[in-house]
């Protein structure tokens, strides 16, 4: 998987909590509104792994350009 | 409230700190940094501010929603970008400009101040950094610089730009008891900020050298920008006023560029750091638009072995550039948009009327911290009234004139057709761009639910003295404006804590209240969305941190300049304020 896909699984999950949520906390549904909080953090992870990942030279190239 | 402490002060701080430690000295792209900082907003705020796991997600997902409006530029950009880019127009805008002075240093401030300015005068939302940036790369400038400079440039215009969007918020949340004392009072700050932009960017083209050659130029538009803005807010109305300045400003380049000294290419100044090497011929030898200074090309950055754009193979032959007019087009079309719907009140409330919301409901922390629900009109997108849309339009516009006149099929024979899809290009930057504007959303709405973020401000007021605060207020507005990536959004999250500890230090509410959104005005400069957005538009994603390196020390600068002179000015009396 390139870093590419990876982004796009986070944008889509991070996508995905946002209607979760929404419905869940205004109708009372708990457990749709921590699989949303849940979607948010593995979001949030991904761009860490990918990082990492390319630091221990898997196949996944970062797209950060610092010289 | 959570107690104003050292504690509670120092964990509230943790997710900024790791934030520009991560972008700023590990150099880290931005979509990493914003992970960081985003965990450590949510566990200081589950851990120490009782933010409950339904708190979190309710602010999580309002930072995501927030972030889908950012998105809304940012993406209609990157396609209003590549539309004119296929075409070569902004190949042609160069060509053209350049008839009209050869002198580099005067076209980098006309673009990189004057017409950013002019562009916040009437769009905003970042919408002047998506323009300008790619105008100034094709200028010359380096890719890191091309976004720096238009984030300096434009940020003095943000408090009364966007037809005082920013103005007209603080004017409507707080009780000011002399509003035109404290629009005047903020139009003195942000003339600092502005003539200290232009000083900054003929520093960063020429260093000293160019800072000469360039003062009676600085010194003149400084005048119009903000002695013009200053008049319009006296005689006129401050929701008008920098787009009066603005606009004066764009024509007095007119006859600038007939002065002799701005006619020709400037003499003395040997050092060019922000500039490529050659600018002035469309050789086959010269570098792609998006060279970093002294780093990767946009190929070098691309993960999916992408083919040549536009422009990369556009250096190749200069002959069939279309004419300024339609160059310029696009640019015209989006004026046009912005300022009808913006003045022509029907026309901004019928598009207004179509608008995508998402409820959230109110949130309340175990520390008494409550934010309320999200339902409401106000709190939605306006699909149709909005830049995203603006973008949209004006991109099309420019998509129907330059296919029918055979621009796009010029461009492709000149390649051999070996481009990169359309949809390809523009994902690809988008995608690792989103992740960051989320990122940073989440964090700065978590940072708010949970209180961290008003604890920060009134730590800050806490340890000041009514002579001292002073110096502390354009510090919070930056902070605010930093947290929300918006001038109006920090007034509307300290607006009202300013005015009161202004009362309660018994010091100028005027001075204060003016610091409050200069400060905000000119902390927009380093707010991520912007810097995203900027690094966005010239191809170099990742290179956020690069940028802040540069753009922070004059926002500090500036800040603790306008600062001082607060402090002066409640101290001497300056404008009434006692």
């Amino acid at each position: 998987m390139n870093d590419i896909t990876a982004y796009t699984v986070a944008f889509g999950l991070a996508a995905l909590a946002m209607p979760l949520i929404s419905y869940g906390t205004t109708n009372g549904i708990e457990s749709l509104a921590t699989a949303g909080l849940v979607a948010i953090v593995v979001a949030g992870v991904i761009p860490l792994v990918v990082r990492y990942a390319g630091l221990f030279g898997t196949d996944s190239e970062s797209v950060s350009t610092a010289d | 409230m959570p107690p104003i402490d050292p504690v509670f002060w120092g964990a509230a701080a943790i997710p900024l700190i790791l934030l520009m430690v991560t972008l700023v000295v590990f150099r880290w792209a931005a979509h990493e940094a914003a992970s960081v900082g985003m965990f450590a907003a949510i566990l200081v705020a589950f851990g120490l501010y009782q933010l409950d796991l339904t708190g979190l997600a309710v602010a999580s997902a309002v930072g995501i929603w927030e972030a889908v409006a950012i998105l809304y530029i940012i993406i209609p950009a990157l396609i209003f970008y590549h539309v004119i880019d296929r075409a070569r127009g902004f190949d042609a805008l160069r060509e053209q400009i350049k008839s009209f002075t050869s002198n580099e240093l005067f076209l980098v401030l006309a673009a990189g101040w004057v017409f950013v300015s002019f562009m916040q005068s009437i769009s905003g939302f970042g919408t002047p950094i998506v323009v300008v940036a790619p105008i100034l790369l094709a200028l010359g400038v380096k890719p890191v610089y091309a976004v720096v400079i238009p984030l300096i440039g434009h940020a003095w215009a943000n408090t009364f730009g966007t037809l005082g969007v920013a103005w007209v918020t603080l004017e409507g949340i707080v009780e000011m008891q002399n509003v035109l004392l404290t629009a005047l009072s903020a139009g003195v700050l942000l003339w600092i900020a502005n003539i200290s932009a232009g000083l900054t960017i003929a520093y960063i083209y020429g260093r000293r050298e160019a800072v000469s050659y360039a003062l009676p130029f600085v010194v003149v538009i400084s005048l119009v920008h903000g002695g013009g803005q200053l008049l319009g807010i006296y005689f006129w109305e401050p929701a008008f006023a920098n787009f009066f300045a603005a606009t004066l400003a764009l024509l007095t380049l007119a006859p600038l560029s007939k002065l002799s000294r701005y006619a020709a290419p400037a003499d003395g100044i040997e050092s060019r750091p922000a500039m490529q090497d050659e600018i002035t011929t469309l050789g086959a030898s010269s570098p792609s638009p998006a060279v970093a200074d002294g780093g990767e090309t946009q190929s070098d950055v691309r993960t999916d072995g992408g083919t040549a754009t536009a422009s990369d193979a556009a250096h190749a032959v200069d002959d069939d550039l279309m004419s300024l007019k339609l160059a310029a087009l696009p640019f015209g079309v989006l004026a046009v948009i912005a300022f009808l719907t913006a003045v022509v009140e029907p026309v901004g409330e019928a598009l207004g009327t179509v608008e995508l919301v998402l409820p959230f409901p109110a949130v309340e922390t175990g520390l008494g911290v409550e934010t309320g629900a999200l339902s409401a009109a106000g709190d939605g997108i306006a699909l149709l009234n909005y830049p995203g849309a603006f973008l949209l339009v004006s991109a099309l516009v420019a998509y129907l004139v330059y296919r029918q006149a055979g621009y796009y099929e010029q461009t492709r024979e000149l390649i051999d057709g070996e481009q990169e899809g359309f949809l390809e290009v523009v994902l690809r930057t988008a995608i690792p761009a989103s992740i960051a504007v989320v990122g940073f959303l989440v964090m700065a709405l978590v940072m708010d639910y949970s209180g961290q973020t008003s604890v920060l401000a009134q730590g800050l007021a806490t340890v000041a003295t009514s002579e001292t605060y002073g110096f502390l207020s354009p510090i919070i507005g930056a902070l605010g404006a930093f947290m929300t990536s918006s001038n109006t959004a920090s007034n509307i999250l300290f607006g009202g804590l300013q005015l009161e500890t202004a009362l309660a230090l018994g010091t100028s509410e005027s001075w204060i209240l003016a610091g409050q959104t200069a400060g905000g005005a000119i902390g927009n400069a380093i707010s991520p969305a912007n810097v995203i957005l900027g690094t966005t538009a010239v191809g170099i994603v990742g290179r956020e941190g690069d940028v802040l390196r540069k753009v922070i020390p004059w926002v500090a600068v500036v800040c603790a300049i306008v600062g001082v002179v607060i402090v002066v000015a409640t101290l001497v009396g300056f404008l009434g304020a006692i």
